[in-house]
């Protein structure tokens, strides 16, 4: 069974029910509506977002149903994203934040997991120049101001 | 949040909810990048860097003890060049929490930090070098430096009066002092939200007032004052039945603190603080909770539980904690009488020696409140008679948790609840219970004569005949049978620390533990009961609820075992009670 995803610039995307409903938001959508032919839209998402956001489904069509259980372990938490996932989440920055964006109004936990884990990785261990880089970011400071900043922020640069 | 591509989506465009996951997995130095990287960034993230200022130990800690206290000394001295080259006043409004070993960080948020107005978390301590005796009016950092002038408090009062959301404060060493002419102004100072207090490591009688007290000032005088409280501690100890000491009018006060529920009191010097009291706790009208660790309360508590008494009507939970001193007699007669309510929740957790002390008056007063009674931790109390917990078992119909057994054996024994007290006593009634942790002993087996070692077994125990063992063993099975609640059963420690065991072995216990392989045979397996079918299980069939049990080492027989499954059906999935961690407790598990 398939369902019609439509995103913002109205494009209509076939998706196989199974994979739509990786995202809890159109699964309690479809819940709600029952037996139905319509295309759900989905105003917040773009066609080339939803294109990215599909094919993650896509690939975790058989992962199993995440638990709702909250590990307080930080360490199990972080650095352990999977091969396939790193690849997918190699876009620009734009891209990265539209994804997370979706995710999150999408409600696909794993994926905004991913999403905010890349995120962080990116920004680990890197100087404010080499964040820029990463992220493609213009650096909007006067050098004054920088120089201030750096000032008042110094006492947490180590620990 | 359209995305209508005219404008970039940057990290702006985050909602919190997603930003606090970024963040859960970056650390302080990744954040104080953050800041750095364009405007966006920094109005992202320094809500974040600023949010607590606290000294993080690096890890792995490669350094010494001294050494580590030089790191935060450091990490104090960066931050107090940030705060005076402006720092707060972009950022002093994102700090909620200031945790910090230096009290020179009060004078710099008295004079940089006006912007600084939402703190709800304040604890400075003294730092643990030199400024733990003196203090240079708190303006360099506390530096050992010149004069030895009292603790300058009007920096921590300013702080005060500009947060008026504070929730938690702590109150270290010199901060204390009551002869501080500012002391009380500190004390009225208090804002209305604040919920909980900490007093830390101010004790006159022990660590020496004078130290405190201007150099200046003329010597004798100070003597004069020690020998006042000497004289006052010999006073009370005489009058130790006179309960009702005369209580002064309540001072003048500056309103209540509705919201402050929890009072905890550390190294503390409790009834020779008597301007802290009398100025604190007639404002505790909402008070709930009170921690005592590690204070000297082999002394009368008379000034501290009559004030409790008459001010705080709804206090109705009491850790105690000592160290090394017993807690014992009259201070704990007089710290248990101080709930009007009744208490809900008293601890006496474990200790390295066996530090509470119950005596006849204790055990009276603790047995008064049975019936309020929904929490008792009793393990660190390895000597109250066995009659009492069953008076207690038999009389506190709202008890969900009791506890007397330690987490591992120290050369204290355990708490112990005899069988024939238990079989012979009056029916358990805390139907509520869901967690029963107790050693009992004392079950007649004269089916066990020799050791697990070989020695044979000659004590009283192990003479009469098998009759009167099942007899008493039905009694404690109908007992147990009554807590159709139940969650948890531990009536023994099925795992020893093998280093303590062996101490025991040889020198106390006569070879009662022993190894064999990685099999650790405990202590009372033969005096404990049987837990087998024929000995009478049938009557603890009720207890469906039972998740988790835990008995001396033992065998169980492929026909209990069968029993258990079908009486006990949820036995082996999980039990997690977080009673003690929403007290507080958070070691406890």
């Amino acid at each position: 069974m398939t369902v019609i995803l439509v995103s913002s610039d109205n494009q209509d995307f076939k998706v196989d029910k199974e994979v739509a409903e990786r995202s809890i938001l159109i699964k309690n959508m479809l819940e709600d509506v029952g037996e139905s032919d319509s295309p759900i839209p989905l105003p917040n998402v773009t066609s080339a977002v939803l294109t990215k956001v599909i094919e993650y489904c896509e690939h975790h069509r058989n992962d199993p149903v995440q638990v709702p259980e909250e590990t307080d372990d930080p360490r199990k938490r972080s650095n352990d994203i999977e091969e396939w996932d790193m690849k997918f989440m190699q876009v620009d920055q734009e891209m990265l934040f539209e994804i997370i964006l979706a995710a999150n109004y999408l409600d696909i936990k794993p994926l905004l997991d991913v999403g905010c884990k890349t995120v962080a990785n990116i920004i680990k261990g890197k100087t404010p120049e080499e964040i820029r880089k990463a992220f493609n970011i213009v650096n909007d400071f006067t050098p004054e101001e920088e120089a201030q900043i750096k000032k008042e922020n110094e006492w947490a640069e180590d620990r | 949040m359209c995305t209508t591509n005219a404008q970039q989506t940057t990290i702006a465009a985050l909602p919190t909810e997603i930003l606090d996951i970024i963040l859960s997995e970056l650390e302080r130095p990744h954040i104080a990048s953050c800041v750095l990287v364009n405007q966006a960034w920094f109005n992202v993230f320094s809500p974040y860097l600023w949010r607590s200022i606290h000294y993080i130990d690096p890890k792995p800690v490669p350094v010494q003890f001294l050494g580590e206290l030089n790191l935060e000394s450091l990490f104090y001295l960066r931050l107090k060049n940030c705060i005076e080259a402006g720092a707060l006043v972009r950022n002093g409004h994102w700090i909620h929490k200031v945790d910090i070993y230096h009290f020179g960080i009060a004078a710099l948020l008295a004079t940089y930090g006006e912007t600084c107005t939402n703190l709800l978390d304040l604890k400075i301590h003294f730092s643990l070098d030199s400024a733990m005796h003196r203090v240079d009016n708190g303006r360099d950092g506390g530096g050992d430096g010149g004069s030895k002038t009292l603790v300058d408090l009007s920096p921590l009062i300013t702080i005060l009066l500009r947060n008026p959301g504070l929730r938690r404060l702590l109150l270290d060493k010199g901060m204390l002092n009551e002869d501080n002419p500012n002391f009380e102004g500190l004390l009225d100072s208090l804002p209305a939200s604040i919920e909980s207090i900490s007093f830390e490591n101010w004790d006159p009688l022990f660590s020496g007032r004078k130290i405190f007290v201007d150099e200046e000032e003329d010597s004798s005088d100070g003597d004069r004052e020690e020998n006042d409280t000497i004289n006052r501690l010999d006073n009370e100890n005489i009058n130790d039945s006179n309960t009702s000491m005369a209580i002064k009018a309540p001072p003048t006060t500056t309103g209540y603190l509705p919201n402050l529920k929890r009072l905890s009191f550390k190294h503390f010097a409790l009834d020779h603080q008597e301007k802290t009291l009398r100025r604190l706790l007639p404002r505790c009208v909402n008070l709930e909770t009170i921690l005592l660790e590690a204070c000297y309360v082999v002394m009368p508590l008379t000034l501290f539980s009559s004030l409790l008494q008459q001010h705080c009507p709804k206090l109705r939970n009491l850790f105690i904690k000592p160290e090394w001193l017993a807690l014992s007699g009259k201070g704990l007669v007089d710290i248990l009488s101080a709930s009007t309510a009744g208490w809900k929740s008293l601890g006496f957790p474990q200790q390295l020696y066996d530090a509470h002390l119950f005596g006849p008056p204790s055990i009276a007063e603790l047995l008064r409140h049975a019936g309020t009674l929904e929490n008792l931790r009793l393990e660190g109390s390895g000597r109250l008679p066995s009659f009492a917990i069953q008076q207690l078992l038999s009389s506190a119909p709202n008890l969900r948790r009791l506890d007397a057994i330690r987490k591992d054996r120290t050369l204290e024994p355990d708490f112990e609840l005899d069988a024939n007290d238990v079989a012979s006593g009056k029916p358990w009634v805390c139907r509520k219970l869901e967690s029963l942790k107790v050693r009992i002993v004392g079950v007649p087996r004269p089916d066990i004569t020799r050791r697990s070692n070989g020695r044979p077994l000659e004590g009283p125990l192990h003479q009469g005949s098998m009759e009167e063992s099942r007899r008493i063993q039905l009694g404690v099975y109908q007992q147990l049978g009554r807590l159709t609640n139940l969650k948890q059963l531990i009536l023994g420690h099925d795992d020893v620390d093998v280093t303590r065991a062996c101490l025991h072995d040889e020198r106390l216990f006569e070879g009662e533990y022993y190894r064999e392989g990685d099999a650790i045979q405990t202590g009372h397996q033969y005096e404990c009961l049987e837990m087998t079918v024929e000995s009478g299980m049938d009557a603890m069939a009720e207890m469906r609820e039972l998740r988790v049990l835990e008995l001396e080492a033992m065998e169980v027989g492929e026909l209990d075992r069968r029993w258990t499954e079908k009486n006990w059906p949820q036995l082996g999935s999980a039990y997690k009670d977080t009673f003690w961690t929403d007290l507080g407790y958070k070691e406890y598990s």
